[in-house]
């Protein structure tokens, strides 16, 4: 079957398949700059008060650098299982059997990231990324972990319906669920959309506009037992 | 069942589970028993899939079951037990795993500088091959014994004010790092990278420890270097060695794929860059605060030094297990 996204599966020990949103190069890319600035911002702070400590201060300067270039990772991947960048774009990092990671894999996925820089610009990680089935860079291979999209729990949605007069008819099973999903995600679109989703219908319903998407709403309400 | 009735019949139990789920490390507080309610979780995701309920349905018991997975098999975080263990048992260990490669890292890096020490002895002036002329008077400067003579007093100098041994402890960690680190990943380009730098480096300290001993300062020279060598080479060359590993991993993957060879040379070398990196910081700390030290006698240097020396080389080619021991 073709797929048009880019879901993985992870069979679970109790037999059961997680799926799980490897996360692609553009918004790594924006969480890498995010992250970027971030440092730069730690590295000034640290810039302005140790340059008044003359040599000691530069020492402890070239420590921090060396600390923030490349422990900034390391030590958020392993106590939040993201940095900030990634947070902000909900993001997060695990291995590749979908648990959280920790010091060894992050670890070895961040000091790889001078391999994945070459030549420049992490051109090779880049490349990698856009190779991998699970976008994964180099880092990423060695350490066995991946970056995934971390979902905002979803709720459950519970549309609300008005009973319409009930129609005969029989639905296979795909169609069945593209109902109900029609119906819960409703709330996120626009009434136009709904009414223009709802007229592909139109044939077998003999209803347009806003009554069709009525009518497909109570029908998704009898399909889930709601009515 | 339809949809609607199953939900009211799971939905308090799935409100328990991500309530407890939420914080990996509040578990304890909730009474839940987490891998029964785990497994029942699974089952719920299951009857949903296979009586085809709604995809937003699917989806919440697939995110909880995420986050359910994660608070379960949870990998250990404590640190500074496994950091001792990793000292005491697993470095050494993996050391002996890839031993052929730490042999042959060691013959590679000191068989080519003592070429270079020989040559530069021989011919002066080698070294210029090595280093422009404007390195070489500088490394001469600072070996020379005449610079700890003030000119004005014509007394000893003080020590470098403590200060800047902190500055040269942050240098030395960064170049070091540097330098191990590039013979680690040269090791991706098939193990050419790794060659290169290491037998760079090579050449360069046969070459420059050769001049010093031709201008006369290998007093104060060798003195310098003895004790932090022993960490600093030692974890230059270690790098190097796994940078074989990954770039052996790759040329000839066995009966692996490639990727998987490479997953593999990742484990195995882990430990040893990280390793490697601790090392590194001993040494540096060793050349900041010790190296550098006038006030200290050349005998005890010397003395410390080789105790390092015997311990690090004790350290790194560990005792083969006779064959009884072997665990397999």
């Amino acid at each position: 079957m073709l797929k048009i996204d880019n879901q993985i599966n992870l069979e679970t020990p109790e037999g059961i398949d997680i799926q799980l949103t490897p996360a692609g190069l553009g918004v790594r890319t924006l969480a890498f700059v995010y992250d970027l600035l971030i440092r730069i911002v730690i590295i000034l702070a640290a810039i302005i008060p140790l340059a008044f400590a003359g040599n000691f201060g530069m020492g402890i300067m070239l420590i921090v650098m060396f600390l923030v270039e490349w422990f900034y990772p390391v030590i958020f991947e392993v106590t939040k299982g993201q940095t900030p960048g990634k947070k902000s774009f909900g993001l997060t990092v695990v291995y590749d059997n979908g648990l959280p990671v920790n010091f060894a894999g992050s670890l070895l996925r961040n000091l790889f990231r001078a391999a994945d820089f070459l030549p420049s610009f992490y051109l090779l990680g880049g490349i990698c990324l856009l190779l991998s089935k699970r976008n994964k860079r180099v880092g990423d291979y060695i350490g066995g972990t991946m970056v995934i999209y971390q979902e905002a729990p979803q709720r459950m949605s519970y549309f609300s319906f008005e009973k319409q007069k009930h129609i005969e008819l029989t639905f296979d099973a795909d169609m069945q669920k593209s109902i109900i999903a029609f119906a819960e995600r409703s709330k996120t679109l626009s009434a136009q959309r709904q009414q223009e989703l709802a007229n592909i219908l139109s044939p077998i319903l003999n209803l347009q506009g806003p009554d069709a998407v009525s009518q497909l709403k109570s029908i998704a309400a009898s399909l889930v037992g709601k009515a | 069942m339809k949809q609607h009735d199953f939900i009211q019949l799971r939905q308090q139990q799935w409100t328990e589970f991500a309530e407890a789920v939420k914080d990996p490390n509040k578990l304890h507080e909730y009474d839940i028993d987490l891998p029964h309610a785990f497994r029942q979780l699974t089952h719920d995701l299951a009857v949903a899939k296979s009586r085809l309920y709604s995809p937003a349905l699917i989806s919440r018991l697939n995110d909880l079951l995420l986050q359910g997975q994660q608070c379960l098999y949870k990998p250990s975080n404590r640190v500074w037990a496994p950091f001792w263990q990793f000292i005491k048992y697993d470095f050494p260990a993996q050391l002996l795993l890839i031993r052929p490669y730490v042999i042959w890292a060691h013959i590679l890096f000191y068989g080519l500088a003592l070429i270079t020490f020989t040559a530069t002895m021989i011919e002066p002036d080698f070294v210029r091959n090595v280093m422009p002329n404007a390195q070489v008077t500088q490394l001469e400067q600072m070996y020379d014994p005449a610079s700890r003579i003030d000119e004005n007093t014509g007394n000893y100098r003080n020590e470098r004010d403590s200060d800047s041994d902190f500055l040269m402890f942050g240098f030395y960690i960064k170049n070091n790092i540097s330098i191990a680190f590039q013979c680690f990943v040269g090791g991706f380009l098939l193990g050419f990278g790794t060659l290169y730098y290491l037998l760079f480096n090579a050449i360069f300290f046969g070459a420059v420890s050769a001049h010093i001993v031709n201008v006369g300062f290998s007093s104060t020279f060798f003195s310098f270097v003895i004790t932090h060598g022993s960490f600093e080479l030692t974890a230059i060359v270690l790098s190097a060695a796994a940078g074989g590993v990954i770039g052996m991993h790759i040329i000839r993957p066995g009966q692996l794929s490639r990727s998987a060879a490479l997953k593999r040379a990742g484990k195995i070398t882990f430990p040893i860059i990280f390793g490697a990196f601790l090392m590194l910081v001993v040494a540096a700390f060793i050349e900041a605060f010790w190296s550098s030290s006038t006030l200290l006698p050349n005998a005890v240097k010397y003395t410390v030094g080789a105790a390092c020396w015997i311990w690090v080389l004790l350290y790194v080619f560990p005792r083969t297990p006779r064959k009884h021991e072997k665990v397999t």
